[in-house]
């Protein structure tokens, strides 16, 4: 019985804190997309050749986690196949997340884009019984920074 | 050449709609699918269960386990008892019950399997008269006619097996008490069925059945005595025993058997046999 | 709409790049399934039911990619990658992303 009420109490305050939590995550990913919106981030491999760029390898990484709302609720899903809706907006904002702290680290470099954008995935911390304990994602590029005007 | 970073729209990579609904839709679903499988795979497993036949369940009883404190005297009172009852039940050819007394102060008793009956003192001490006691071996003797130890077991393990297969997920392992739940219900209808099996035979005996809920009486007496309140009616595998109490009244005056008649009392060295008991289970337990 | 793992396409010319698009599927298989992967290590062969599953998922994934390169207006994704991984047991993220363009 105390089991029952338990988990009732966990899942409740995982509905409550991870949905305020992605609702708040979710404005500051829009606001600084708006932000960044002058620094292109392209996954093409050849760069436009003039003016002579300066280069510089950036990175943004960021880990998320589960809560347990949506650990019980892939799991569900796990029975009854179909979309993992719960973990779709987890890795998306994981992965926007990351692509900003990319665009972030090239404009403190002054630079005008990011080129040949790649992504890297990994699930870290399996947490208990091999279910999804956090997600890494990291995404990466080479930073065109036009040199100064003389 | 261009290079911009046009906006692109939201919901694309995430599916609109409400996590709440997808939690009660999927939850919904997979209680109701734990119910039903259960339910088959409790009917299953107690069928299953039914096949082996009576001897074999002799061999595999835990007759090791039960102690056995009752003085020659008691044994001989309680087994005649249970003869006389025995005779008017029915009883398949090759089953034979044998009765136990544990000198322990534990206020219970069961059936197990191979026809034997554990009956402890504590329960014993409390009852009132004869036909408390009639009423309660019949109930036991009842459960074994029924099969219902086996069947139980059979029952379990085939829930186990299965829902260790489904729900190796540990996140899940709430929802096996969904299925908990629909096994308690099987342990309620056997209690049932095995009261009004009771009753029948201790009418067979002394011709009514007053007193046969006297049983029922001390053991709520005791319950309240000893402060262990009732646990939700869902989570007992006994039916309340106001519930059984009103069936059996019920089923008292669906066939007409008088509830007014001479109660017959125990044998007035009853309570020394018990005492006896006592000691020898404090003996064993000092080796 | 065209789609390609190619840099440059032979005869054409890129206007405009309109940027990073992805598509992204999470599909949990079902008990069926894995009972079914279950027996299949016993006996061998090929894993049908995951096969389906993921060939679903990157169809899914492909879509979602199409659906943001129109939404911003490209005529072309070019240098697309897909990328697997494993996220929960049971069930596999797809991932496909590449460069909206705007060829002539």
């Amino acid at each position: 019985m105390y089991n029952l009420i338990l988990f009732l109490v966990l899942l409740t305050l995982g509905y409550a804190v991870g949905q305020y939590a992605e609702r708040r995550h979710y404005r500051s990913i829009l606001e600084r997309e708006e932000k960044y919106s002058g620094l292109p981030a392209i996954a093409s491999k050849y760069p436009p050749q003039q003016p002579h760029y300066g280069q510089a390898l950036v990175t943004g990484s960021t880990v998320v986690s589960v809560d347990y709302f949506k650990r019980f609720l892939a799991a569900l899903r796990n029975l009854f196949g179909g979309r993992v809706t719960a973990y779709e907006s987890l890795l998306d904002r994981a992965r926007r997340e990351s692509l900003l702290r990319m665009k972030q680290q090239a404009a403190a470099l002054g630079a005008d884009m990011v080129f040949n954008v790649k992504y890297e995935t990994a699930s870290i911390s399996k947490g208990n019984g091999n279910t999804i304990g956090s997600i890494e994602v990291l995404a990466y590029g080479t930073a065109l920074i036009a040199p100064p005007a003389r | 050449m261009r290079y911009r970073n046009p906006k692109i729209p939201e919901g694309i990579n995430v599916s609109p709609g409400h996590p709440l609904r997808e939690l009660a839709l999927l939850a919904g679903a997979a209680i109701l699918l734990i119910v039903i499988l259960a339910f088959l795979l409790g009917q299953f497993g107690g069928r299953l269960a039914r096949l082996l036949p009576f001897e074999h369940e002799a061999a595999i009883a835990p007759v090791e386990l039960l102690n056995s404190d009752a003085g020659p005297a008691l044994q001989g009172y309680i087994d005649a008892l249970a003869d006389r009852l025995t005779q008017r039940m029915e009883l398949p050819e090759d089953m034979r019950i044998s009765l136990r007394v544990d000198g322990g102060e534990t206020f219970n008793a069961f059936a197990t399997l191979g026809g034997n009956v554990l009956l402890y003192r504590g329960l014993l001490e409390a009852l009132p008269h004869e036909n408390a006691l009639a009423m309660l071996l019949a109930h036991e003797i009842a459960h074994v006619a029924h099969r219902d130890p086996i069947v139980g077991i059979g029952r379990g393990a085939a829930v186990q097996l299965v829902f260790g297969l489904l729900f190796g997920d540990p996140n899940l392992a709430v929802l096996g008490s969904a299925g908990l739940y629909t096994q308690l219900h099987f342990s309620r209808a056997m209690e049932r069925s095995a009261d009004s099996a009771a009753l029948a035979a201790v009418h067979g005996l002394y011709g009514h059945v007053a007193g046969a809920r006297d049983l029922f009486n001390t053991i709520q007496a005791e319950r309240v005595r000893s402060g262990s309140g009732e646990p939700p009616a869902v989570f007992n595998s006994h039916p309340l025993d106001q519930k059984r109490i009103e069936a059996l009244d019920l089923l008292a005056s669906e066939r007409q058997w008088s509830r007014i008649g001479e109660v017959t009392p125990l044998p007035a060295t009853f309570g020394r046999w018990l005492d006896e008991a006592a000691a020898a289970s404090k003996d064993r337990s000092a080796h | 709409m065209l789609i390609s793992n190619l840099e440059l396409i032979p005869g054409r010319k890129v206007i405009e790049h309109l940027g990073l698009v992805q598509g992204s599927s999470v599909r949990a298989k079902h008990v069926g399934r894995d009972i079914m992967a279950g027996l299949k290590n016993i006996f061998g062969g090929e894993l049908k039911g995951y096969t389906e599953l993921l060939q679903e998922s990157r169809e899914e994934a492909m879509q979602r990619l199409q659906r943001q390169a129109e939404a911003v207006g490209a005529n072309a994704i070019l240098n697309v990658r897909f990328s697997t991984s494993s996220v929960a047991q049971g069930a596999a993220e797809i991932y496909v992303y590449g460069t909206a363009v705007v060829l002539d």
